[in-house]
């Protein structure tokens, strides 16, 4: 198996209403994958869907060779998953949810969490409601991040966290777990803090795919031009897809593709953010001429 | 990992969630009344300790037993609605469903530790108890040497088979309350904060609406039917335990508890083949599969 995700037309509905729409994708190992969206975007139900929570309207989905929905307990044994922040029971202490990972997931190592915890404030008899929402997300990850699977996906782990918090968590993520092997499919709308650690980026737009790439790949196929605001509309001429102020005064564009010659003349090229990219490809707030 | 092994580690979870509850249940009546027993007075009627030493050791260890046992019972009732929802109120069904348990072992687990090893508990506990109790009663009423004219040996050994028999019974008695249990639980599952009006609707309806309007009893016929099989399936046959206890006020001592409680409970089994209880374990069934659906779809 190449693929650790395999998504063919996959389309997930609540009710009439569809949330993600006819969407193809794989994932294969060794790979950070973000999975970026506005609010409402269809993140959490992919991420359900995945982990065998949602069923599919329609298309396949086929995670670690398994089927989702029918053989979800199998699936669970094999990937980590977190679904939400501060999600643990309150009324449990720390080892005492070491003890329950322990007998419930096959492939989880107490030591391993133990050790784990140790990079983290977090002690072993502390009471999760005790925690702060930071140190529970620590926490958690710790606990997960000892199960030994090929697969791990989290759904806006940080959410709602303060910036310590954030980059603890990550930390913990990309030394603890991440080794070449393993693939990991973060959800997120916080961009700008995930886009060193990806590798690959899927973006949802009300429930379609409109970008499914490598970042290696983005850096080539993206071009950004930062322009004099007196080059604004001969650049807004060439149709970008998306055209911003930056500080100082001047103003960019960012076209899929090499623009024209004539138009690459009117800036110098630099490299677009994930953050410039996210906002063209799913919001596309068109700037008006006197504003750039 | 077994099947048996994740089973037994969600009992463990139940365990570790309730335990504090768990055992203020069992443990605070009889330490009260333990406490308050020296202020207050004590009546055996017209059997003492001096008259009918082992009825009243039998009657303080069965009567402490069977008040643990009803005070569980009570707590367990009002704690089924809120039981449903107890993961999805407190978030932390994101985390369960997130681990590699099966939705029918989970939901099984929860059940089986609130409808029937707690009860089971607080019976097992009650009966070890009413010995404390009785003999504090004892000692209240003739002094410490009133401790010496109870036969306890015999108090065991004419006591234990009546534990066996409601242990026995309980187990049949949670056929006979499953529906009503699940019924509750996928009412509150389902319906949320809407759950308590709905059911206090229904059972208005089925109640007195159904037969004083329409004449129709069958609601009423079987919930009443379900409760008396609850009870017989505790003890099929109160008279003859009845005379049971008036033999042992007139100091029989030959009685054989044992071959009457097994042949009492012989005839609750042959009570579980009635068309209520196969309608009851349907409704039962339908509810378990409301709850997984609920489950299913993240509490």
């Amino acid at each position: 198996m190449t693929n650790l995700i395999e998504a063919k037309d996959l389309t997930l509905r609540y009710g009439k209403k569809t949330a993600v729409d006819n969407v193809s994708f794989n994932l294969p190992k060794g790979r950070v994958v973000g999975l970026l969206g506005h609010n409402g975007a269809g993140k959490t139900s992919l991420m359900k869907a995945l982990v065998g929570l949602m069923p599919p309207g329609a298309g396949s989905l086929n995670v670690l060779g398994l089927d989702p929905r029918r053989q979800r307990t199998a699936l669970l044994e094999q990937l980590c998953y977190i679904p939400d922040v501060a999600v643990l029971p309150r009324w449990a202490r720390v080892h005492e949810l070491i003890t329950l990972m322990s007998g419930l997931q096959p492939r989880f190592s107490a030591d391993r969490a133990r050790q784990l915890l140790k990079r983290t404030s977090v002690g072993l008899n502390d009471k999760v409601k005790s925690l702060s929402k930071g140190m529970v997300v620590q926490a958690h990850l710790a606990l997960i991040a000892a199960v030994d699977a090929r697969l791990m996906i989290l759904d806006e782990p940080t959410l709602g966290l303060d910036v310590m918090s954030r980059k603890g968590f990550y930390e913990l993520l990309i030394d603890e777990w991440c080794d070449g092997e393993r693939s990991v499919l973060i959800s997120t709308h916080q961009v700008e803090e995930v886009e060193s650690l990806l590798t690959d980026v899927l973006m949802l737009d009300e429930g379609k795919l409109v970008l499914n790439i490598s970042l290696q790949d983005m850096d080539q196929r993206f071009v950004a031009l930062s322009h004099d605001p007196a080059q604004a509309e001969a650049i807004a001429a060439a149709h970008p897809l998306l055209r911003y102020r930056q500080t100082g005064g001047r103003g960019a564009a960012i076209f899929d593709g090499v623009p024209p010659e004539h138009v690459a003349q009117l800036g110098e090229r630099i490299r677009p953010s994930l953050v410039d990219l996210f906002m063209a490809l799913t919001r596309k707030p068109a700037l008006t001429p006197t504003q750039s | 990992m077994s099947t048996s092994n994740k089973f037994s580690t969600l009992l463990l979870r139940e365990w570790m969630q309730h335990k504090r509850g768990w055992i203020a249940t069992i443990f605070a009546p009889p330490l009260l009344f333990l406490a308050i027993l020296p202020f207050g007075t004590t009546n055996f009627g017209n059997h003492g300790p001096a008259d009918a030493p082992l009825l009243v050791g039998v009657a303080g260890v069965s009567v402490t037993t069977a008040m643990l046992f009803g005070i569980a019972m009570i707590a367990i009732t009002f704690q089924l609605a809120s039981l449903a929802r107890r993961d999805v109120q407190d978030r932390s069904i994101e985390f369960w469903l997130s681990l590699p348990a099966g939705h029918v072992q989970s939901l099984g687990a929860t059940l089986l530790a609130h409808v029937l090893l707690m009860p089971l508990a607080a019976m097992l506990a009650g009966f070890g108890i009413g010995f404390v109790v009785t003999a504090a009663m004892v000692v209240k009423v003739s002094g410490i040497s009133g401790l010496a004219i109870i036969p306890w040996g015999q108090v065991a050994a004419t006591a234990f088979p009546l534990l066996v028999r409601w242990i026995f019974g309980v187990l049949l008695a949670a056929l006979w309350v499953s529906p009503l249990a699940m019924i509750i639980m996928a009412n509150s599952a389902w319906l949320k904060r809407w759950s308590i009006p709905a059911l206090v609707g229904a059972l208005i309806f089925g109640l007195t609406i159904l037969p004083k309007v329409y004449g129709i009893y069958s609601v009423q016929r079987w919930l009443a039917a379900l409760m008396q099989g609850a009870v017989e399936a505790l003890t099929f046959n109160p008279q003859s335990l009845e005379e049971q206890v008036k033999l042992l006020a007139h100091g029989g001592q030959d009685i054989s508890v044992s071959s009457q409680m097994a042949s009492d409970a012989w005839q609750a089994v042959q009570n579980l083949a009635s068309p209520d209880l196969a309608i009851g374990l349907v409704v039962a069934a339908t509810g378990f599969a409301l709850l997984i659906l609920r489950r299913q779809r993240g509490g």
